[in-house]
């Protein structure tokens, strides 16, 4: 059986790995007593599949996943057993059971939605949280500047080494308001933009924020409002 | 204050540092009267590998009246962040600051982590010397193996406690509150600061001193000989007792297990269900220490063990269960104990393993139990290329049983094995070193002969043999005690021999750094004076030292030299049996004459039984420790041996 969840990733959990976060949902499972179907081959392992991964540090208000179960389990007892066997931080806010013919957010999930915020502690967050209008001007015009940019050339390091990408056709919506920075971004296989990236192109320093997913999507075209949430796939 | 999220946002592995694990015990600290940190000096991923610390956090947070957490090293880069912060070191569970504890016990796992303790120290804002803490100062305690012999870092620490800790934590904690009184009649600091009687810090290690184990090294006074050498180690007051034994505990089953350890969120060294098997080990290898500071060997009971399995399985959650020891093949119902577990567990997709597979003392049949899911490397651990040198170290393995091992395992499948040896044992000659190269041809022709080498999918496996040589350290309370390290010139002779006889397509070759064997050569019998050179070391920069990227030898020789002593006094000369050694006055129960008998024997080339299965060796740590060997397998344990 095919069990669909919701969960929140949050603050005690955020500097959990994505591969850290896998083997924390596997080793609950066997707390739980939920019977997690087996892959075949080689090297089995256990059927799970979340719907994106979330970068070290980020909190998931929506996240997804999917799980196989080799014998039926009520979705609200799921739910219930799951929360029961996991570490603070995380917790399923709702489980579904999903048809085997569902489309799969692993694969289908495009885009995503962040919001960002000044973190408490660096002592500027009173500022901006407040909306004063002073300290809001620079990111709004840096918001505007961005959008009506053809392109924003930014450099991404990884393992492997640098590469340009070009962020702007990745960045759907960046809204300002009452200190908080929501975003939309591209998320998944045809191209992500990163919030961290999104962050440093506006001039602001990504260690001074911090940085909330709040929903993932299977997107089809430039409007957010027409985008299928992971969760009604 | 810069934010520990700040802190954190710019550091590898982050996860080291937040606690939030399953199973991780958080106390209000008003709620309890006593705050006992509990220090390992490596990274996170070390040391919540280690079971000592697991068992000692459990005994502790099992008083409604003690708080127990964990203190790690941060890594290089989150030190750096800390410091430049102003950040003082923290504990896991509350990241309330290190000295705001009460007491804060370290492991002395390894001399070369002695640097990483004064770094420990330095970062949580603790005066390094015992001598300059002051009332508002927490009481550093020892334990671990290196405390039996931990003289140089007497200096650093208030007390150290010999032995098996679990019964002794209670009794410290016990004496602690007995000294400060409870916090409630005044502040956790104002009280620690004088103690109910106003006895001051000296009132509790005092109490402490008459704790059976534990070791105040305030409270004794060594004199040197003009030549260096030690002439005594005595007590500088009435009432402390001029040998300090260990403790030990009698019985396994009687003791509490923890079934519900903490359950990391990061791949930690070993991650997966501990389960401890047995302590001890009288195979009577002369080079190891653990064969002598754990004796005598104690069992736990199958059935335990069992259900000690089936209860962490349940609640952490783990897929492997690992049977741990110092031997655990040489559990005397290993087979049984294995299939039971394996037949229970299997099914649910939860293997079982060994910590390392001793072909020596195993058989194959049970080695594929264990590797039914995937067949990792065995491990063969002769030690010495020669019989002759075998029976000097007492490794009582013959040539006929490795190769016997190799050829069944080969039979059944296997194309990995891994050969442990030493090198600079005592006694050793060139031909011992080449005998270990001759040792892995034969293992290779062996493999030659078998000749069924396909993998699982058809292909043709060639044999993957790795030859790995550590440096012989001479330890404390070992027959060896006596034995000069071979110096350095020596250890880098042997390593380019065996380099250049040892054929390249015939095995990978690793050897250890000889310049880090030295060091801990030097520290491994080392006396209190060494004190000023581990200070001197930290002062230039030294930690990590085990990590080989942050070895630094030069600055090492610098601080020795900067000091003033001389490292080869330690590590390079032999002591005669009257010298007065650094930690006589601490006591493993193993006699002193049977460790000069072991040493006869050895340099006479005669090996010597397993008390398990040939009979009392006379090593006298049952009745001086009044405790007994106990196999929980009964006769069968004996035939299973034979």
């Amino acid at each position: 059986m095919r069990i669909r969840a919701e969960f929140v990733k949050g603050d005690r959990a955020r500097y959990v790995s994505h591969l850290d976060f896998i083997r924390t949902w596997e080793r609950a499972m066997r707390r739980a007593g939920l019977p997690v179907a087996m892959s075949q081959g080689f090297n089995p392992h256990p059927k799970m599949a979340p719907a994106a991964s979330l970068p070290v540090g980020q909190t998931g208000r929506s996240e997804v996943i999917e799980v196989t179960l080799t014998e039926p389990v009520e979705p609200d007892d799921f739910a219930r057993r799951v929360n029961a066997a996991m570490p603070e931080g995380f917790r399923v806010t709702r489980a579904k059971e999903v048809p085997a013919e569902a489309e799969s957010p692993a694969s289908s999930v495009s885009g995503a939605t962040y919001v960002a915020w000044l973190s408490d502690e660096t002592g500027a967050a009173g500022t901006a949280s407040d909306g004063d209008a002073a300290a809001s001007r620079p990111v709004a015009e840096a918001i505007e500047r961005f959008m009506s940019a053809r392109e924003v050339r930014v450099t991404r390091k990884s393992d492997k080494g640098e590469r340009e990408v070009d962020l702007r056709p990745l960045v759907f919506e960046l809204r300002w308001g009452d200190g908080r920075l929501t975003m939309v971004l591209a998320a998944g296989r045809e191209g992500t933009a990163r919030p961290v990236d999104v962050l440093s192109a506006l001039g602001l320093d990504p260690d001074d924020w911090r940085v909330e997913r709040t929903g993932l999507f299977k997107a089809a075209g430039p409007d957010p409002v027409k985008w299928t949430a992971a969760w009604d796939l | 204050m810069v934010s520990f999220e700040r802190l954190l946002s710019k550091v590898t592995k982050p996860a080291r540092y937040t606690g939030g694990e399953w199973n991780e015990v958080r106390k209000d600290h008003d709620a309890v009267e006593v705050l006992f940190a509990l220090a390992f000096p490596d990274v996170y991923e070390v040391g919540m590998s280690h079971l000592g610390l697991r068992l000692l956090y459990h005994e502790l947070n099992k008083r409604p009246d003690t708080a127990a957490e964990r203190v790690f090293s941060p890594w290089v880069d989150m030190e750096a962040a800390m410091r430049q912060a102003g950040r003082p070191l923290f504990a896991l569970e509350s990241r309330a600051p290190v000295r705001d504890f009460d007491l804060v016990g370290v492991t002395l796992q390894y001399e070369m982590s002695f640097t990483n303790i004064l770094n420990l120290l330095d970062l949580a804002g603790i005066p390094l010397l015992a001598a300059e803490r002051g009332p508002d100062d927490p009481f550093l305690v020892a334990g671990g193996p290196c405390a039996f012999n931990p003289e140089p870092v007497a200096d650093f620490f208030d007390l150290v406690v010999l032995g098996e800790g679990e019964e002794a934590v209670h009794d410290l904690v016990q004496a602690y509150l007995e000294w400060r009184g409870s916090r409630r009649d005044g502040g956790r600091r104002a009280r620690r600061a004088a103690g109910k009687a106003g006895e001051g810090r000296e009132g509790f290690l005092v109490r402490a001193a008459s704790i059976p184990g534990v070791y105040v090294p305030s409270f004794y006074d060594v004199t040197y000989r003009s030549d260096g050498r030690l002439e005594s180690i005595r007590p500088n007051r009435p009432g402390v007792p001029a040998v300090v034994a260990k403790r030990v505990v009698r019985d396994l089953d009687e003791l509490d297990y923890p079934t519900d350890p903490i359950v990391p969120f990061l791949d930690i060294v070993h991650d997966r269900i501990m389960v401890e098997v047995f302590r001890g080990c009288t195979r009577g290898c002369r080079f190891c220490q653990a064969g002598v500071i754990y004796r005598p060997v104690r069992e736990r009971s199958p059935e335990k063990v069992k259900g000690l399995a089936a209860e962490l399985v349940r609640k952490t959650g783990y897929n492997e269960i690992s049977l741990t020891s110092l031997s655990s093949g040489d559990y005397s119902t290993i087979a049984q104990t294995l299939r039971d577990l394996i037949e229970k567990h299997g099914p649910a997709g939860v293997g079982v393993s060994l910590p390392s597979l001793r072909v020596d003392s195993f058989d194959v049949a049970l080695a594929e139990e264990v590797q039914k899911v995937r067949k990792t490397g065995l491990t063969f651990a002769p030690e010495a290329g020669t019989q002759r040198l075998r029976d000097v170290i007492n490794k009582n393995v013959t040539e006929e049983d490795l190769l016997r091992t190799a050829r069944a395992a080969f039979s059944s499948g296997w194309n990995a094995i891994k050969l442990y040896f030493m090198i600079g044992l005592p006694t050793e000659t060139d031909e011992d070193l080449l005998g270990l190269v001759d040792l892995a041809q034969k293992i290779s022709r062996v493999y030659d002969e078998v000749g069924h080498h396909r993998g699982p999918r058809g292909n043709r496996r060639a044999l993957r043999l790795t030859v790995s040589t550590s440096s012989f350290v001479p330890k404390a309370h070992t027959p060896f005690q006596w034995e000069p390290q071979t110096p350095l010139d020596g250890l880098r002779r042997k390593q380019d021999l065996l380099r250049h006889r040892l054929p390249r397509r015939l095995a990978e070759f690793n050897w250890h750094d000889a310049n880090l064997s030295f060091i801990e050569g030097v520290f491994a019998r080392g006396d209190r004076r060494l004190g000023r050179a581990l200070l001197e070391a930290h002062r230039r920069g030294c930690h990590f030292d085990a990590w080989s990227d942050h070895f630094r030898f030069d600055e090492w020789l610098a601080a020795f030299a900067a000091v003033g002593l001389d490292p080869t006094f330690y590590a390079n000369r032999p002591r005669s049996y009257d010298e007065v050694l650094p930690w006589d006055h601490l006591s493993s129960g193993v006699a002193r004459e049977f460790l000069i008998e072991e040493h006869r024997r050895a340099m006479a080339g005669e090996s010597t039984p397993d008390c398990r299965t040939a009979g009392c060796t006379l090593c006298e740590v049952c009745p001086t420790l009044d405790v007994d060997l106990s196999l929980k397998g009964g006769a069968e344990a004996s035939a299973h041996q034979g």
